[in-house]
């Protein structure tokens, strides 16, 4: 598949909010369609399912690229949870909410807004770095809850692991993400106090 | 819900000011939260209606919950790039072209609920819009009731008068408790406004309600929940919702 960089895909984003590029879009459209269908297929789609929720996540690209904030997540983050939040809306028809990124009191000021922001577009290499040295089992774990659907209790009866166990790997593969965005904010030191 | 959504000046003294005015004190957070791993059950989305309504809800008061949401929604956006795709038919780029201009190609998401600040946005999805304005059934004395239309399970409001306490039960699952409004005692912990208690089968416990105001929280379980004190096994029949 064609290689596209964070930095192009950006751009690439920034052109179809600002000046409503037809051709960048047309491009995010040839790098991103395959990967999410291949992501709904994954997650039991047929065919021609896989393609409607493609068509309408990409629509709603076309249509919120304006709302999009290269300092809080990449494209990708960003595509992922509009198909994520596409296929819990039109295959299960479930009232499943996630929090709403446009909700101001959410972020309520420029002070939150910093804080908040801490998957800088600069710090995107650190991330992609930690996920890249996460141990196969515990980066494993994460793509079954994603890409397989499964719950963390699924995923223990069906690799027949202590339910204890998956935890773990779990609480280590996050402490280790949340790590990397530490070493690059000086000065996040908000641990959670419990669970 | 139609009418007013939101609150006066005195219902604002009266409950606090609710999440949104925490969020813009920069105040209070919450300190009783989900698991990681039902944080990465419910990103992935994987939950029953009511549990991810209940982690949906904490998420709204809960700062350092939405980062480790974050967190796994930039994994699973590294990890979507770097998996491989399925092919896309002819055509269907070009198709998707022709229709960027239509402006009802795709339904959007629905647009940002208008809550009161107390209320937590998702639960707009329920018709919820203000605590001041919940329908409250009587079920029991000193408790309010109002049942939720959610699948897979049961959610509800439960609201007990200051001091009350709920009666003694236990649950045949996963069962979580957000507090809206108020706080409460269990086991030896409290629980303010945006604390989510987890229950299984193996509590069994009698919450009570903390002076001072109404303790509003909403709970939400996969499975009814199980009197188990001496009298009040007695209404299990009615009391199970």
């Amino acid at each position: 598949m064609e290689k596209l960089d964070r930095g192009a895909q950006a751009e690439l984003l920034r052109a179809v909010a600002e000046a409503r590029d037809r051709q960048a879009f047309a491009r995010l459209f040839d790098y991103f369609a395959p990967r999410i269908k291949g992501y709904l297929m994954r997650l039991g789609a047929d065919d021609g399912m896989a393609e409607e929720l493609v068509q309408e996540s990409l629509l709603l690209v076309w249509r919120k690229a304006h709302t999009f904030d290269p300092e809080k997540s990449s494209v990708a983050t960003w595509l992922f949870t509009i198909a994520r939040n596409r296929r819990i809306d039109s295959l299960r028809r479930l009232r499943y909410p996630f929090p709403d990124p446009e909700d101001p009191s959410l972020h309520p000021e420029a002070e939150r807004r910093q804080d908040e922001a801490y998957e800088m577009v600069q710090s995107a290499e650190y991330l992609r770095r930690a996920v890249a040295q996460l141990p196969a089992e515990q980066a494993e774990l994460i793509a079954l809850a994603f890409f397989d659907g499964r719950t963390h209790r699924d995923i223990a009866s069906d690799r027949n692991l202590p339910l204890g166990t998956v935890k773990s790997r779990i609480r280590l593969a996050l402490n280790r993400l949340r790590k990397e965005m530490a070493a690059f904010h000086d000065g996040y030191h908000d641990e959670k106090s419990n669970g | 819900m139609n009418g007013e959504p939101m609150l006066n000046e005195a219902d604002k003294a009266k409950t606090g000011g609710g999440r949104a005015a925490a969020e813009k004190a920069g105040g209070r957070q919450p300190v009783h939260h989900p698991a990681v791993e039902q944080i990465l059950d419910y990103t992935a989305g994987n939950l029953p209606e009511p549990s991810a309504l209940a982690i949906a809800c904490h998420l709204s008061f809960c700062r350092s919950c939405r980062r480790q949401m974050s967190l796994f929604e930039a994994a699973a956006g590294l990890l979507l790039e770097n998996r491989d795709g399925a092919e896309i038919s002819a055509g269907l780029r070009d198709r998707t072209l022709e229709m960027l201009d239509i402006p009802d190609a795709v339904n959007d998401d629905a647009p940002a609920a208008r809550v009161a600040p107390d209320v937590p946005p998702p639960l707009a999805l329920f018709g919820i819009d203000a605590l001041s304005a919940v329908p409250w059934m009587p079920i029991w004395p000193g408790i309010g009731y109002h049942g939720l239309d959610v699948q897979g399970g049961r959610a509800a409001l439960i609201r007990l008068k200051p001091g009350k306490t709920m009666p003694r039960h236990t649950h045949t699952g996963q069962e979580f408790t957000l507090v809206l409004q108020g706080g409460y005692a269990s086991c030896g912990q409290t629980f303010h406004p945006g604390d989510l208690e987890a229950c299984d089968e193996e509590t069994d416990h009698a919450p009570g309600a903390l002076a001072g105001e109404d303790c509003i929280a909403m709970i939400a379980t996969e499975s009814p929940l199980v009197l188990t004190g001496p009298v009040s096994r007695w209404f299990n029949p009615v009391f199970r919702f």
